[in-house]
């Protein structure tokens, strides 16, 4: 592949993460969302941006304005000029404008940043093709990799999927699209809460398309939640032991010791303060357990989706073909195939026939 | 859909609360596979005072699935998973096979209704005929029940779309879901994956119950099978009908389950196949079903139908009768050429060399060829005529050379 050729990527939580990660971000992860609703956004909280990805149609419905001034100063923005590589786009723009202190960009994206900086929106969006890490990162992604062809040749529709994100930058919300001369304003929002105000923007957009064409789905920029949750894991400990401790105070007499932990003096109660905690460390423990298979799996499906199958598709054809039934079995599905179109239009005449 | 008129069977089992058509479908390391039998779901309740949720084959009648149910989970779509709360390791998926996908919304409510709310053994209500234990709930009442409101649909419902194969990669094997208001779909425009109206958006939630966190965990685990799900049939489906009226089939057809699943296990097979798998330590049948392979193998077929593959075939050690009708672009062509040099030739009739223009010069300096040589669309054009008989004559001659 030359330097300006870029993979379309998974749209995947796995992948994104992976992906994230080889850009050299740490404390941060891509989970999906699946559902608007405030206690599905509650349980990804922090979230530090989302990606929004859909089918591209000519004609979005406009939301909000695009932003001139001085404000571009403190909004990274970088216009897609590569195609495929919209999702890293989306990305680069979504963690370049976080400043959540859980998530660390490391050398590679800091360096991007400080280097692009100075140049306008598609310079930055020009930028992103000479970063030989980005891109080596994102195209250790292709799935095209078992041969070089032109698949738009091939591809009977001309879907165009487009990944645009949001995110807040000082107290207002942003719709960075690759494809927009700049960044959209959204709104006043509430810095600690701003899935608050991008939630009625989804909704208008997913509305506009009806029923039959909806294609997209949502992804979030969350903290690293074994990172997460290591931290409630320690900190329901230290509960769980300082009120072991005040308990044993309680029992040798030492009545006098100021409550500076705000914990209760009454040992029943803080027995109830430690199996609240246990309880919680179990179920933190559990999701511990739960976020390291996730992971474990994300690497299996990783390692499956960078895999070259043609020598394997090479050889189970030849193995087919020398055992004679590699022909029988394209006759086979051929003959399958047509029985199932010729049932099918039986069935749409006789329903036709009916409906006389 | 039968409520209550459902067929009372002979050994006077209760009859199906709910009932529909639907396949099932394995699970095999995160990746769901379609079983392409024609099935009936149906819950009945028993004189153990157990809600039954079962499968049956509605070809051979044979029940498979008679499994009963705790506080299980379930979610729809034209794929429905059937989860349990309290054992997260035994998921089961169905796919939908009613024809029209309009009422997945009604069904996969009534199945969730039932589940959440079981009809209590020995209820008064029960019809005089019924065997102890059932108890069928007035029509009236369980309509009420229905359009409550009371389970949390938001939690409940997922509907799911198939998702890899031959997609855009940039959705591919993507996660695929509908909850509230989120939602993404396969860039086909089948009808069987329009979203129904569960997946409205999440603008009208009705007062769901707050979730519970294992609940929320199920909905996580959930979104790690989804983005890993793949649905052959339908994804197939789709192709086929963008892709011609007429029958072709892609590779991911002429691969589909029933194929694999015997090749995988056959020792021979995997042997040869062992040193190409992906080195993740999994088995030859859980690659050849995994979602990434059939993406590949749906890549595959996109190549080679653009004839853009056949420079590829010297390099896996294949003559200039493959190459030429790997050229051409047509994948009976191909199979026919690619069988033919194995040495598989006289199985179907199919052993000729077909192959795309260029096909005579290259069989001839294989000196396989002949006049006669079998023609598919490509030569037909020309030598539509004496295509049949050609076939034939060659499938011997090949026999002996080959042989």
């Amino acid at each position: 592949m030359s330097a300006g050729d870029w993979c379309l990527v998974e749209s995947d939580p796995g992948v994104f993460t992976e992906l994230i990660r080889e850009f050299g971000v740490q404390g941060a992860q891509v989970e999906e969302v699946w559902s608007l609703d405030e206690q599905s956004f509650e349980n990804l909280k922090p979230v530090h941006g989302l990606i929004f990805l859909y089918k591209w149609r000519s004609e979005e419905p406009a939301q909000g304005s695009v932003v001139q001034d001085s404000r571009l100063e403190d909004i990274f923005f970088a216009k897609q000029v590569i195609k495929n590589a919209c999702a890293t786009l989306a990305i680069l723009n979504l963690l370049l404008n976080t400043s959540h202190p859980d998530v660390t960009l490391g050398s590679t994206l800091s360096e991007f940043k400080e280097f692009t900086l100075p140049l306008d929106p598609s310079s930055r969006g020009l930028a992103v093709t000479n970063s030989d890490h980005i891109r080596k990162a994102h195209n250790s992604f292709s799935r095209q990799q078992m041969f070089e062809f032109d698949e738009q040749l091939a591809k009977k529709d001309d879907d165009v999927f487009h990944f645009v994100a949001y995110v807040e930058v000082k107290g207002r919300l942003y719709e960075l699209d690759g494809l927009k001369e700049g960044p959209v304003d959204l709104g006043k929002c509430d810095e600690g809460d701003w899935l608050k105000t991008v939630k009625p923007v989804l909704d208008q957009r997913i509305q506009s398309y009806t029923a039959g064409e909806i294609h997209f789905n949502l992804m979030a920029i969350v903290t690293d939640r074994k990172m997460q949750l290591e931290r409630q894991i320690t900190l329901s400990e230290s509960q769980r032991d300082m009120a072991a401790k005040r308990i044993e105070a309680l029992i040798a007499g030492e009545v006098a010791m100021e409550d500076s932990s705000g914990l209760p003096s009454d040992p029943a109660e803080l027995q109830t303060v430690i199996e609240e905690a246990e309880t919680q460390l179990a179920s933190l423990q559990e999701k511990m357990a739960e976020e390291t298979s996730k992971l474990e799996r994300y690497k299996l499906e990783n390692i499956r989706r960078k895999h070259n199958y043609l020598p394997l598709i090479m050889e189970l054809l030849k193995i087919l073909a020398r055992r004679g039934q590699l022909v029988p079995l394209v006759e086979q599905a051929k003959r399958k195939k047509q029985q199932q179109r010729e049932q099918k239009e039986k069935k749409n005449t006789a329903s036709a026939e009916t409906a006389k | 859909m039968a409520l209550f008129g459902g067929t009372v069977d002979e050994r006077r089992e209760p009859r199906s609360l709910v009932e529909f058509r639907a396949g099932k479908m394995s699970l095999s390391q995160g990746v769901v596979t379609a079983d392409k039998r024609k099935g009936l779901v149906y819950m009945k309740t028993s004189g153990d005072s157990l809600l039954h949720f079962c499968w049956k084959d509605r070809q051979n009648g044979e029940v498979v699935d008679a499994e009963f149910l705790t506080i299980p989970q379930c979610t729809t779509g034209r794929v429905f998973l059937l989860k349990f709360k309290d054992h997260s390791s035994r998921r089961f998926f169905y796919w939908m096979q009613e024809p029209s996908s309009s009422k997945d919304k009604e069904l996969a409510k009534k199945v969730n209704e039932l589940l959440t709310n079981p009809p209590e053994g020995g209820g008064g209500e029960g019809l005089p005929d019924l065997p102890p234990g059932y108890m069928a709930i007035p029509s009236s009442q369980l309509q009420s029940m229905l359009s409550g409101g009371r389970v949390d649909q938001q939690q409940l419902m997922e509907l799911l779309g198939g998702a890899a194969g031959g997609i855009p990669h940039a959705l591919a094997g993507g996660g695929l879901g509908r909850a509230g208001g989120v939602s993404a779909d396969r860039p086909s425009s089948q009808v069987s994956h329009t979203p129904t109206s569960s997946a409205l958006p999440a603008a009208t939630p009705r007062a769901p119950s707050r979730p519970t966190r294992s609940q929320q965990q199920q909905l996580d685990d959930l979104q790690s099978i989804l983005s890993s799900l793949n649905v052959p049939g339908e994804t197939q489906a789709a192709e086929s009908q963008q892709s011609s009226p007429e029958d072709a089939v892609n590779l991911n057809e002429v691969f589909s389950s029933h194929v694999i699943r015997p090749l995988a296990n056959d020792e021979e097979v995997v042997a040869e196949l062992s040193s190409h798998l992906p080195p993740t330590g999994e088995t030859a049948e859980d690659v050849l079903s995994s979602p990434q392979f059939q993406s590949a193998l749906s890549t595959f077929h996109s190549g080679l139908t653009s004839g853009q593959l056949g420079p590829l075939m010297s390099q896996f050690g294949l003559g200039d009768g493959v190459s030429q009708s790997a050229a051409s672009g047509d994948l009976k062509a191909f199979a026919d050429a690619l069988q033919g040099e194995m040495g598989g030739g006289g199985a179907s009739g199919g052993g000729g060399v077909a192959s795309g223009t260029t096909g005579e010069e290259g069989e001839g300096e294989k000196g396989e060829g002949g006049e006669g040589e079998g023609k598919k669309e490509g030569g037909g054009k020309k030598e539509g005529e004496g295509k049949k008989e050609g076939e034939g004559e060659k499938e011997e001659q090949k026999g002996s050379e080959q042989n």
